[in-house]
């Protein structure tokens, strides 16, 4: 790296510009976090002082938390964003892997028209269904339930418009050989086409997931049960429980709600990583 | 159990390209039948049409006694091998094989990863199909290979599992789509090899798709020249090289490419160069094709030989022999000729040359493209010589 005078080669400067550059967003980006965990153990006294050291002058980590998971059921909260996001994602899968496979391998008539359907409906904002979908939902006695939650969701565009992609370079001649071997079209699909698909199924999962964890538009639509709240629905009834004054154990709350993802999100670096660089490629 | 494959006015059509135009053809149970052409000849899609991979417009197909024009593929009990192999990627060798045994011989219930566990007969049929893996691996000497992935085989080794994959149902016929044309050039003649001998172990019926003439010619009991999507010629490799029907099977089959020279007809005589190579009996023909194999060219002349004017251009040494590439003086050809590297020892480039063939070792061919048969008995040849003496006279 550097020679024998302690000057650095120009090539290693051009090096470490790029990594300053990037390293002093991430400050920036990092600041907020560093903040919510900061407040989450300060005492009130000293939430607004604005020294970034982390060590408070009295510790005051406990009674925060100890106060977040008392007031609100933070769990629950946890517990029902896993089962809207399992549940989403499972049903996603299962409904769009066949359909990418039908338009990307089966000719059928009308196939062009259902995949301009799927770009059509690409375009089509969540926020513009809402009120159908909400009078829908409530005429069916169907608000304050899970399936109200995930409904919206179950079918994805976006998921059938990228496994598309994905299945349309699957090589033919290995899924007329497997027509020959006497296996039927699902499980061409299945056990043929989605094993070599992992990567792209992986990405959208990531998508999917964190998309609908932190998701607060369609929940405060149809949930007004705090037993069915998903973590930000949750959270916003912390913030309302609390009147907004109690900020350490509000950030105390944040930071269980946002732990999940987080830790997700370093145990599967690199495949995460993998994923969103091949969806930015395809 | 090796079949017949028969086929009858099977005729296929992209839009308004018309891929295959009423093609018929009896393959004989056991025989290995080449279909060859150039690229975009239709020959893959009537593989693929044989297969069941594609449906013919009109026309049946049947395999033994039955019809199977509008069978599922694997209902016809055929197996194909592709050019790609087409192996399953994330399968292990052993599994890429067993999967047409596990398809036929499973229940559906006892495929499902868990709930199958539970399925009676699924033991013996495991052990089963356990065995005729290994007895196939065995065979094509890939025992060795049965737990590795497709990536960590060799192009040789993909394609014996391919074989394998085939061979391990016992079809009524194997279908193989250009399966040579990945490897390198040595391995591809020693497969060559290879698959003639595993055709005659195996006595069944093998239908092959290339476009490489030799390949055609040196593995084949028959072979159906395509063209358009026509057959052009149905015959042996003998048949095709040394009586082609028409001129452009001829042009197919052979390295070198055949030597053709025009030549005009005046009463019923064939006039090469203002020489008359052969006599008619039809006197209908304006002008014919005049075709001479390379090996037909000789340096030595023999009584009532043509000789052609020519100027050596080059010469290719092959080892056993020897081509020579010379532009005859006339109309202007480059002729091939194949001489032994003694005879090629005596040429000198850039010189004028003397080529001689003997006109009963030539073929005709009409305007039209279609082989005429002169007469070479001895009327015939008296007839040429006392029209030459009256024409000289």
């Amino acid at each position: 790296m550097s020679d024998k005078t302690g000057f650095l080669a120009p090539s290693t400067y051009s090096r470490l510009l790029p990594h300053a550059v990037l390293m002093t967003g991430a400050l920036f980006m990092l600041l907020p976090f560093y903040w919510m965990l900061l407040t989450s153990i300060r005492a009130p006294a000293e939430i607004f002082n604005v020294s970034l050291w982390p060590i408070p002058q009295s510790f005051h980590a406990l009674e925060n938390y100890a106060a977040a998971t008392q007031t609100v059921p933070l769990f629950r909260f946890m517990l029902n964003g896993v089962i809207v996001c399992l549940g989403i994602l499972v049903v996603q899968l299962l409904v769009a892997i066949p359909a990418a496979y039908a338009l990307a391998k089966l000719p059928f008539p009308g196939a062009k028209l259902f995949f301009s359907l799927v770009i059509g409906a690409l375009c089509v904002p969540m926020q513009v269904l809402a009120l159908p979908l909400f009078i829908g939902l409530a005429w069916a006695d169907l608000l304050n339930t899970y399936f109200a939650l995930m409904a919206p969701f179950l079918l994805s565009v976006f998921a059938i418009f990228l496994f598309r992609q994905t299945f349309k370079s699957y090589p033919d001649e290995i899924i007329q050989a497997a027509r020959l071997d006497g296996m039927s079209e699902m499980a061409i699909c299945w056990r043929l086409v989605v094993p070599s698909a992992l990567p792209a199924i992986a990405a959208f999962a990531v998508f999917s997931i964190v998309a609908h964890w932190n998701d607060l538009y369609w929940p405060m639509i149809v949930i007004s049960d705090m037993r069915l709240a998903p973590p930000p629905l949750g959270m916003l009834f912390f913030a309302d429980a609390e009147s907004g004054t109690n900020y350490g154990a509000l950030m105390a709350g944040a930071a269980v709600l946002t732990s999940p993802l987080v830790i997700c999100f370093l145990l599967a670096r690199r495949q995460f990583i993998e994923g969103i660089t091949m969806t930015g490629v395809k | 159990m090796a079949q017949s494959v028969k086929l009858s006015g099977i005729t296929k059509t992209y839009a308004a390209h018309t891929v295959l135009n009423d093609v018929s053809l009896d393959i004989q149970p056991g025989e290995f039948l080449t279909l060859v052409g150039a690229s975009g000849c239709g020959k893959s899609t009537l593989l693929r049409i044989i297969a069941g991979l594609e449906e013919a417009d009109r026309g049946t197909i049947s395999i033994g006694e039955r019809d199977v024009s509008h069978l599922d593929p694997q209902k016809r009990d055929v197996a194909m091998v592709f050019q790609s192999y087409a192996l399953y990627p994330h399968m292990t060798v052993g599994e890429n094989i067993a999967t047409p045994l596990r398809m036929s011989r499973l229940s559906t219930c006892a495929r499902w990863p868990l709930v199958g566990m539970a399925t009676p007969g699924r033991r013996e049929a495991l052990a089963s199909i356990g065995k005729d893996v290994r007895a196939v691996a065995t065979q094509l000497q890939i025992e060795a290979l049965l737990g590795r992935k497709p990536a960590q085989l060799s192009g040789g080794q993909r394609q014996r599992v391919a074989l394998a994959r085939a061979m391990v149902r016992r079809p009524a016929a194997f279908l193989m789509d250009e399966p040579l044309s990945n490897l390198d050039a040595k391995l591809r003649v020693h497969m060559r090899t290879e698959l003639t001998e595993l055709h005659r172990q195996l006595g069944a019926t093998f239908i092959y798709v290339t476009h490489d003439q030799v390949e055609a010619m040196t593995m084949s009991d028959r072979i159906a020249l395509m063209a358009d999507g026509n057959i052009l010629q149905l015959g042996t490799p003998d048949e095709l090289y040394h009586r082609p029907a028409s001129l452009r099977v001829a042009q197919f089959i052979g390295s070198p490419t055949i030597n053709c020279l025009e030549a005009i007809v005046t009463n019923g005589v064939v006039q090469l160069i203002g020489v008359p190579v052969a006599n008619l009996h039809e006197a209908e023909h304006r002008s014919v094709t005049v075709a001479v194999r390379p090996e037909a060219l000789r340096l030595h002349a023999e009584p009532g030989d043509v000789t052609l004017q020519a100027t050596a251009h080059r010469l290719e040494h092959h080892g056993a022999d020897c081509f020579l590439l010379a532009m005859q003086h006339d109309q202007e050809r480059m002729l091939h000729a194949r001489l032994s590297p003694a005879e090629a020892s005596g040429v000198a480039i850039d010189q004028p040359i003397r080529l001689h063939f003997r006109p009963a070792g030539a073929h005709f061919f009409a305007a039209d493209g279609l082989r005429i048969e002169p007469p070479f008995d001895e009327s015939a040849a008296q007839a040429i010589t006392q029209r030459q003496v009256g024409m000289s006279a």
